[in-house]
């Protein structure tokens, strides 16, 4: 999947990560399973500061989109799973 | 004129010509429109193959060739003064090398200015593209195992530190002169520096040419194997010379000169194979891209003047230079980019006034003979020796240079003079400070050294043996 940031947009940069990331899985074009660039990787490749990546990630991870393993890295996790999650988010909300 | 003035002045040609060709052919391309750009400036499709456009570049291709077709011809004729005088022939060599690599800076970067004021005034700077960045995550996600690992320089750093242990044991502690010491050192170093361009090109940024993943991936992994590659290649190759002449110097089985003549090629056949492989990998890369439908497109312009990079935003300090995508260069916006370009302007700007310097000093070098308290001294250009008249053994005058070939350890030479240390095939270890077309000359022996000295003023080595024997 290509991610695009501009470094000119008023929208910070860990957002724009998180975004793409999100929008890449819900076109199917980060399937589950699939790995992330290690956040230093990406950080380099994006040239951006690690804690910058790092901050997007464990956003991700929080939202329940990527599971993070020390030895592994970072994975997309599986679809059904967001749809529980989505749930149970819609739930805590509703109640 | 010896052989050897012969060999070195062809080699002095050939130098001269494999970097005015080198320099020709490899910036030759940029006046075409390539990779969305010509002369380094990214121009829209549509207005490639405007009429004026391509009669500009059409027209600073010819200035090009022509410049180049002159120079081919002045690199060889800067060599001939090495016929009678190299002490000459380097200091024109240096003027020319450094006038050819100025004028070429001029005629290659001059219309990239030009065309880029072009650009500006017909409003053709894609602003949306200007700071983006893109990531393939594909490609990011497989970094690490791109290019086979840096490690397999340490077997050969290895090889080379065990050289040196055997060569310190046979040699009780590495011969004087340290021959064995210092080619050790030098391997060293370029086995450290090999391994360093390695782990470098491996961890450089990864390139996003299109938003095919597939393709960024195969392009990514040629170019960062064919680096790899490289690397390792030439360190094997540069350490196999090294270990060579070190064995060569322990058993005694060969002068200096044969061994040194092997390690050369050994180098220059290194180099060969480490461009040959990443011109090898970029041009795969290109043969991948020709069918690609769907490239990306960054504008970056605005950072690139007079061929360097400036872009304070870019983390990057090293990165793959755009007029030639076999070499990576400095991004001078970053601070250590910055002190990397001084540091060098420095020394090469030092190193070619040093050059000169030495040269014409050389060429104008005189023996000094002082006494003072029983102590004899020679001194000429940089080097110095200095005897107690008690530890003299012989003194003689003899008309010329024994016959027997001598090998420059550590010193200076041209075709006029011989100084510094050297070793004799029969004579073994001595110290000369020759002007080599005067005679007579003064041979002192001293244990285990012999030093030759004359002067180009009359009755000067007469009045040094009058004055030495009138000691002892």
């Amino acid at each position: 999947m290509i991610i695009s940031l501009d470094m000119s947009s008023e929208v910070p940069i860990y957002e724009q990560l998180r975004n793409q990331i999100v929008m890449g899985i819900a076109k199917g074009e980060l399937k589950a399973g699939e790995s992330l660039p290690t956040v230093r990787q990406m950080a380099l490749d994006a040239g951006i500061n690690n804690m910058t990546v790092n901050k997007a990630y464990q956003i991700l991870k929080a939202e329940g989109f990527i599971e993070i393993d020390r030895r592994k890295g970072a994975t997309v996790r599986a679809v059904q799973q967001y749809l529980i999650i989505i749930q149970e988010s819609l739930s805590l909300s509703l109640s | 004129m010896k052989i050897f003035d012969l060999l070195m002045i062809i080699i002095l040609i050939v130098t001269n010509l494999t970097v005015v060709v080198a320099c020709w052919l490899t910036y030759r391309k940029n006046f075409r429109y390539e990779d969305g750009m010509m002369l380094g400036v990214h121009i829209p499709f549509e207005h490639a193959y405007d009429s004026d456009l391509t009669e500009f570049c059409k027209k600073k291709a010819k200035n090009w060739k022509t410049f180049n077709l002159v120079n081919l011809v002045a690199g060889c004729l800067v060599c001939l003064p090495g016929l009678y005088d190299w002490g000459l022939c380097i200091v024109l060599w240096t003027v020319w090398l450094v006038a050819y690599l100025v004028l070429a800076y001029y005629f290659m970067f001059k219309p990239h200015g030009d065309l880029m004021r072009i650009k500006k005034e017909r409003g053709w700077f894609d602003e949306t593209t200007k700071h983006k960045v893109v990531v393939d995550t594909k490609v990011s996600a497989v970094s690490d195992n791109l290019a086979p690992s840096w490690k397999w320089h340490i077997p050969i750093g290895l090889a080379l530190v065990l050289t040196g242990i055997v060569s310190y044991g046979k040699t009780d502690g590495f011969s004087t002169g340290g021959v064995e010491l210092i080619m050790l050192m030098i391997s060293l170093a370029m086995c450290v520096m090999y391994a360093g361009m390695h782990i470098s090109s491996a961890g450089k940024r990864n390139k996003v040419y299109s938003e095919n993943s597939e393709l960024n991936l195969q392009a990514n992994k040629l170019h960062k194997r064919a680096w790899a590659w490289a690397s390792l290649w030439s360190n094997i190759l540069a350490s196999i010379g090294g270990i060579y002449v070190i064995y060569k110097s322990v058993k005694n089985m060969d002068n200096l000169d044969n061994s040194m003549i092997v390690y050369c090629l050994l180098l220059t056949v290194s180099v060969v194979i480490m461009v040959y492989l990443v011109y090898k990998g970029e041009k795969k890369i290109k043969k991948l891209m020709e069918n690609d439908d769907a490239p990306v497109y960054i504008d970056d312009d605005e950072y690139w003047k007079w061929g360097f990079y400036n872009n304070p935003n870019d983390s990057r300090i090293m990165l793959q230079n755009k007029w030639s995508k076999m070499n990576y260069t400095v991004n001078i916006g970053h601070p250590v980019g910055k002190a990397i370009m001084g540091v060098t302007a420095v020394l090469v700007i030092g190193l070619v006034i040093f050059t000169i310097w030495t040269f014409v000093a050389l060429g104008n070098t005189e023996t000094f003979f002082t006494v003072q308290d029983d102590v004899v001294t020679f001194d000429a250009f940089m080097y110095k020796y200095s005897v107690d008249v008690d530890d003299i053994d012989t003194i003689v005058v003899i008309d010329e240079m024994p016959d027997e070939h001598f090998s420059r350890v550590g010193g200076a030479a041209t075709g006029k003079v011989s100084i510094g240390n050297y070793r004799g095939n029969e004579t073994g270890k001595c110290k000369l400070f020759i002007h080599n077309d005067e005679s007579p000359i003064l041979m002192i022996k001293v244990d285990d050294m012999t030093v030759f000295a004359n002067s180009t003023e009359d009755g000067a080595v007469e009045s040094w043996y009058e004055t030495i024997e009138a000691m002892r």
